[in-house]
């Protein structure tokens, strides 16, 4: 029959080229580990400067604070505070002013002026958190009693450490596994019709769904495979839970592996050279999944076109489903609206496929 | 299939634009079953434009393909099963083996799998090779993969062989041995219809098509066509016709 002819020829072909093979496998893993180890938000090593125009005992003290916090090194260069920032040597200037003790003393408030490299707007924000920190520790201390008014105890659901792999892992797998499969699939078939031998194909009597089905089911379990490589590899290395039902992830990650091969093959059926599939596909994936699934980019800050815009990036909804599987626990009727949009999704992109395949078949 | 008569094929009037170029100018011609019927022309001549056509490939933009009375534009499912088509461009897969070849062109064209397995047999004793799952088809000499070719393009026992510029890149043996084959075919009833530059070739051929620029210019036997030329060989026939048939369209 023809459709077990195409599939034993697919699989052939995808391990005969195991060098792609290896690829696949290690290209996930590797940023994985990347991630892992680069990303994170904490950042040491912050060069600060304190002009200290009091010299007080009240201002030693504050600046005491800052060179007792691991976070901060006290500079003591004595250039321009302009050269200082333009050679990168200096990240904020603190100045105390020189009322500073009289002000405290007589319950006036005195005013600290402090000047942060802006250049890197996400690093100065958090800069400035960290000095308002201490200077908020040496405020509280000064009245006597080490209490605020209101005091808040926070704690982070799903993710007490606030363990940066718990937000990566899931992000990644939804991204790895929409480039692979659709990128995979829109070759595949491209590979053929620049080398020609859809010709023998097309004049066999093959129907476009045994084309179709033939290359996807291959596909389908080589990147469930790699989906399960890479949730395992984010347990294993960084302890992401798994919190919600196993056999719930794995039928979720078949139909998101769905979604994307059969929207590779519906580029595939538009394209007719591989490097167009190519790059298509790695466009229609990789950059709508980066900022508009939500994985990096709060949704909601967007205006409101790029958030109708998302609606249509199915790593939006598998974001949700493997989220809540791995970290909320979230049972299947939780996660019923989501799964069923990336059906959808899947069913309306080989159902365009198969037609417009079928009409190139039958010329 | 039932051939009308004794003839396989009819063409009518065939005419294929690509924009405002015509590359195939209002052709028409018969061939006889068992015919090994060339095109004979330079490159851009349009014979690889009427070949794919009459396989269903390329749709025509007017005229009329009948391929063992089954029109092939109205029902180019139907033609399917009774043709074969082996092209210049080497359409196997390269990193698959012969046998692997064999057998997934076999599957797609539901041949059972005792057909394939007795001509993997028969291929290996030709090629004088051990093993067809030995070797990748990238790795074999370019005589052999174009045998492969016809082989896998042939598994369904088709009547009617289209084959496009078959031995393009073949060493001169492997060419021979090429159209051994074709011979064969021939006498076992199979019509053959074969494009080609190589003027040896066409003497193989029971009728010539010179093809230039879209038409067809003469259809005659290889010895007809150096007669009416008045040459000694093939070569001086085809250049002979293609002067002649630009020196009409210049008085015209």
């Amino acid at each position: 029959m023809g459709l077990t002819g195409i599939i034993i020829k697919e699989f052939k072909h995808i391990i005969r080229d195991y060098k792609t093979l290896m690829i696949l496998f290690m290209l996930p893993l590797l940023q994985m580990v990347l991630l892992g180890y680069a990303m994170n938000l904490e950042i040491n090593n912050i060069d600060i400067k304190i002009d200290d125009y009091d010299k007080s005992s009240l201002s030693r003290k504050l600046e005491s604070e800052f060179e007792g916090s691991k976070f901060f090194t006290i500079s003591t260069d004595d250039r321009s505070i302009n050269e200082l920032f333009q050679r990168r040597l200096l990240n904020a200037l603190v100045s105390i002013p020189n009322d500073f003790a009289e002000d405290l003393n007589s319950n006036r408030v005195p005013l600290v002026d402090v000047i942060i490299d802006g250049s890197d707007s996400n690093r100065a924000v958090i800069i400035q958190q960290y000095i308002s920190g201490i200077i908020m520790e040496f405020s509280s201390g000064l009245r006597g009693d080490n209490e605020l008014p209101i005091n808040i105890v926070p704690y982070y659901a799903y993710n007490a450490e606030l363990n940066s792999a718990f937000f990566f892992v899931p992000g990644l797998t939804a991204l790895i596994i929409i480039m692979v499969s659709a990128l995979l699939t829109s070759m595949t078939i491209a590979r053929e019709k620049e080398k020609g031998t859809f010709d023998l194909i097309k004049l066999s009597s093959v129907h476009a769904y045994e084309v179709i089905l033939g290359k996807v089911i291959p596909y389908l379990i080589l990147s469930i495979f790699i989906g399960i490589f890479i949730i395992i590899c984010g347990v294993v290395l960084f302890g992401v839970p798994i919190r919600g039902s196993y056999g719930a992830l794995l039928f979720y990650l078949f139909i998101y592996c769905l979604t994307g091969l059969s929207f590779g093959i519906l580029i595939s059926t538009m394209v007719s050279t591989q490097l167009s599939a190519m790059l298509i596909a790695m466009l229609a994936t990789m950059l709508p999944t980066l900022f508009l699934s939500g994985f990096i980019f709060q949704l909601e800050a967007m205006p409101k076109i790029l958030q109708m815009v998302s609606w249509l990036i199915p790593a939006r909804y598998f974001l949700v489903i493997i989220r809540g599987l791995m970290l909320k626990g979230n049972t299947q009727g939780e996660l019923l609206l989501y799964i069923s949009v990336l059906l959808f999704f899947s069913i309306t992109f080989l159902g365009i496929s198969i037609r417009r395949f079928k009409s190139y078949l039958e010329n | 299939m039932k051939p009308s008569g004794d003839t396989t094929i009819i063409i009518k009037n065939l005419i294929k634009k690509f924009g405002t170029f015509t590359a195939v100018n209002n052709i028409s011609f018969s061939v006889k079953k068992g015919e090994v019927f060339g095109f004979l022309g330079a490159n851009g001549a349009g014979k690889t434009t009427t070949i794919r056509m009459m396989c269903g490939l390329l749709e025509p933009t007017s005229g009329d393909i009948h391929v063992g009375g089954i029109s092939v534009r109205k029902t180019p499912g139907k033609v399917k099963q009774h043709i074969g088509y082996m092209s210049q461009k080497f359409s196997l897969y390269a990193d698959l083996n012969p046998a692997e070849n064999m057998e997934f062109f076999g599957s797609i064209y539901g041949v059972p799998a005792k057909v394939i397995s007795d001509e993997k047999k028969k291929l290996a004793d030709r090629l004088e090779l051990s093993s067809l799952n030995r070797i990748k088809t990238q790795d074999l000499p370019m005589g052999f993969k174009q045998r492969l070719g016809l082989t896998c393009a042939l598994l369904h026992d088709p009547e009617v062989i289209f084959l496009d510029e078959p031995t393009s890149g073949v060493d001169p043996l492997g060419r021979r041995n090429f159209w051994k084959e074709i011979y064969t075919l021939s006498t076992k009833g199979k019509t053959v219809l074969v494009t080609t530059h190589f003027m040896d070739e066409a003497e193989y051929c029971d009728r010539i098509a010179i093809m230039n620029f879209g038409r067809i210019i003469d259809i005659e036997s290889p010895d007809s066509l150096k007669e009416k030329y008045s040459s000694v060989n093939l070569n001086d026939a085809f250049i002979r016709a293609i002067k002649l048939d630009r020196e009409n369209s210049e008085d015209l």
